[in-house]
């Protein structure tokens, strides 16, 4: 099959459950290949856009054509080129891990050779082999997910969708995985949607990302650029050797002219925000040196995704 | 594909010996009982009436399982799982209809098999076993269809559970697995002939024993569509379900 550029082209996708938009008049693109990121706070819309686009729900009013097949109309050569990791479980609790992989693997048509060799594949990518024997309904929740996710692995799938696909991951397994998703889109050609509330995670693979709040897409970009459009100013990070120093210090800053914006990150550290944040590391400096304050370090932090999001949707709340 | 599915995920092998009791049960126990009173009914003897009246009953009773597998498909994630892949929803609808049909096939034939000890002057040819397979696979897809439908609209395990047994227990005394339709008060006479299970046992009964005045052609027409409708409304439950 020939892959079109526009692997996903939303157009105004909307849907409605009575009187609430769950998504308002959603447009966008995903090319061949991308690793697309779609961010959002609990309930903004991530899950039903993926219903949609997975054709499990129809849409109230707009269009999308995913692979080039429209989602109203052509639901089965969709779901024939796509694996989807859903956000809640799924798994037939009767199975052991094995017969799992082994009847998935059959409904999507694998030879039994080339099935073995991707099983086996997989219980080392997704450290399975030692449950491959166990009933999934025995498995921890973080061994169930890993196999939710390896599932999706074993046919070739020409889209993969992703919803919070590291839930109950421990860090080793999070951290191979985010590694694998990023090889297979990079080496792969394969086009990843990925959906998560962990900001760092999108920030790490996504060469694009969607901010959708309360059912609307509020910004698309690449993450650098919605960081220099969206938290363009970067911040001054003052680590205190003393944590019992922050409350004094941090009053004593708020003398600084430059400081527009100040927080607390941790028992000793202070963030603050302002437009020459150079200058402004300089008075601190300055200033401490004088109060007699002892500073671990005082650097300039980057602005983050996370900054973006949280202003992004602070704003979209306070025009509401 | 996914009748295989079904079968290797879902299937209890309790469940298979336990919806065997009932209609071995009724044959053992209801059915010597009964025949101290009532010796015969149409001029077969009533061990082996009601031993091809639980024939019949075994397809319904295998239908728990079509309730079950959507049920538990739907809570542990599957149904969505398998709704987003490569297969139709009517496909699905009709692989858990078509599971229903093959257990309920082999659960008839072994209580069959088992009723030969009571029963006494069955007809065994290949007309009688065609009336009898057909039945019971027109019979599986009803209450295939009917287990879909049931286990979409209920909104708790609970709620399954007692709808399935409430309406076994309506379909099978408002059936003539236990005595003949006619003879009833009119509105009884009236569900009797709407009841898909009057049917299924009258077409087993009718191949195995014969039953004087029967009409297969029209009976049989009846089972197809009553079974056309119940699967429709399967496949519509399915398509509008919110998920």
């Amino acid at each position: 099959m020939i892959m079109p550029d526009a692997v996903i082209d939303a157009v105004d996708l909307t849907k409605s459950y009575g009187d609430t938009l769950a998504v308002d008049h959603a447009s966008f693109t995903v090319k061949g290949g991308e690793i697309f990121g779609f961010l959002g706070l609990n309930g903004a819309g991530k899950t039903t856009t993926i219903k949609m686009l997975t054709t499990l729900i129809a849409p109230t009013s707009g269009s999308a054509k995913v692979l080039g097949y429209d989602i109203s109309r052509d639901g089965l050569e969709i779901r024939k080129r796509l694996g989807v990791v859903q956000q809640q479980e799924s798994y037939d609790r009767n199975l052991t891990v094995q017969s799992s992989l082994r009847l998935y693997s059959s409904i999507w048509g694998l030879k039994r050779d080339e099935a073995s060799k991707r099983i086996e594949w997989l219980y080392e990518k997704f450290q399975l082999a030692d449950t491959k024997k166990k009933k999934i309904r025995w498995l921890s929740f973080g061994q169930r997910r890993r196999l939710q996710v390896a599932r999706e692995f074993l046919h070739d799938s020409s889209l993969l969708i992703l919803d919070e696909p590291t839930v109950g991951m421990d860090v080793l397994a999070r951290h191979i995985f985010l590694d694998y998703i990023k090889e297979r889109a990079k080496s792969g050609g394969q086009t990843i949607f990925y959906t998560t509330h962990i900001v760092s995670e999108a920030e790490y693979l996504c060469d694009r990302i969607a901010v959708i709040h309360k059912g609307r897409i509020i910004a698309l970009d690449t993450p650098k650029e919605l960081k220099k459009k969206y938290a363009d100013v970067k911040s001054v990070s003052v680590t205190l050797r003393n944590s019992s120093d922050l409350e004094k210090v941090s009053k004593l800053v708020e003398g600084l002219g430059s400081v527009q914006r100040k927080d607390t990150s941790s028992d000793s550290e202070l963030r603050l925000v302002s437009q020459d944040p150079f200058r402004l590391a300089s008075e601190v400096s300055s200033l401490l040196e004088k109060e007699g304050y002892d500073a671990e370090s005082i650097s300039i932090a980057e602005p983050s995704l996370e900054q973006v999001i949280v202003r992004l949707v602070g704003e979209q709340e306070r025009s509401i | 594909m996914l009748t295989r599915r079904n079968f290797i995920a879902s299937l209890d092998r309790e469940f298979l010996v336990i919806q065997l009791v009932l209609p071995l049960f009724f044959i053992f126990v209801a059915g010597f009982g009964y025949s101290l009173i009532v010796p015969a009914v149409q001029d077969v003897p009533y061990e082996t009436f009601l031993a091809t009246g639980a024939v019949a009953m075994t397809v319904m009773a295998a239908s728990m399982l079509s309730g079950t597998m959507i049920w538990f498909d739907r809570n542990f994630g599957m149904f969505e799982q398998i709704l987003m892949g490569p297969f139709t929803r009517a496909q699905y609808v009709i692989s858990v209809a078509f599971s229903v049909v093959l257990t309920g096939l082999a659960s008839a034939v072994i209580v069959f098999l088992v009723s030969l000890t009571v029963s006494s002057g069955l007809i065994l040819s290949a007309a009688s076993l065609l009336q009898l397979f057909g039945a019971l696979i027109l019979g599986g897809l009803f209450f295939g269809g009917f287990g879909v439908y049931v286990s979409l609209k209920v909104k708790s395990s609970e709620a399954l559970a007692a709808t399935m047994n409430l309406t076994f227990f309506i379909f099978t005394f408002l059936s003539s697995v236990f005595y003949p339709s006619n003879n009833h008060l009119i509105l009884l006479r009236v569900i009797f002939e709407l009841n898909p299970l009057t049917y299924i046992a009258d077409l087993v009964r009718n191949g195995l024993v014969g039953l004087p005045g029967f009409n297969i052609l029209v009976e049989a027409l009846v089972l197809i569509a009553e079974s056309a409708v119940m699967l429709y409304l399967a496949l519509r439950a399915v398509d509008r379900i919110e998920i």
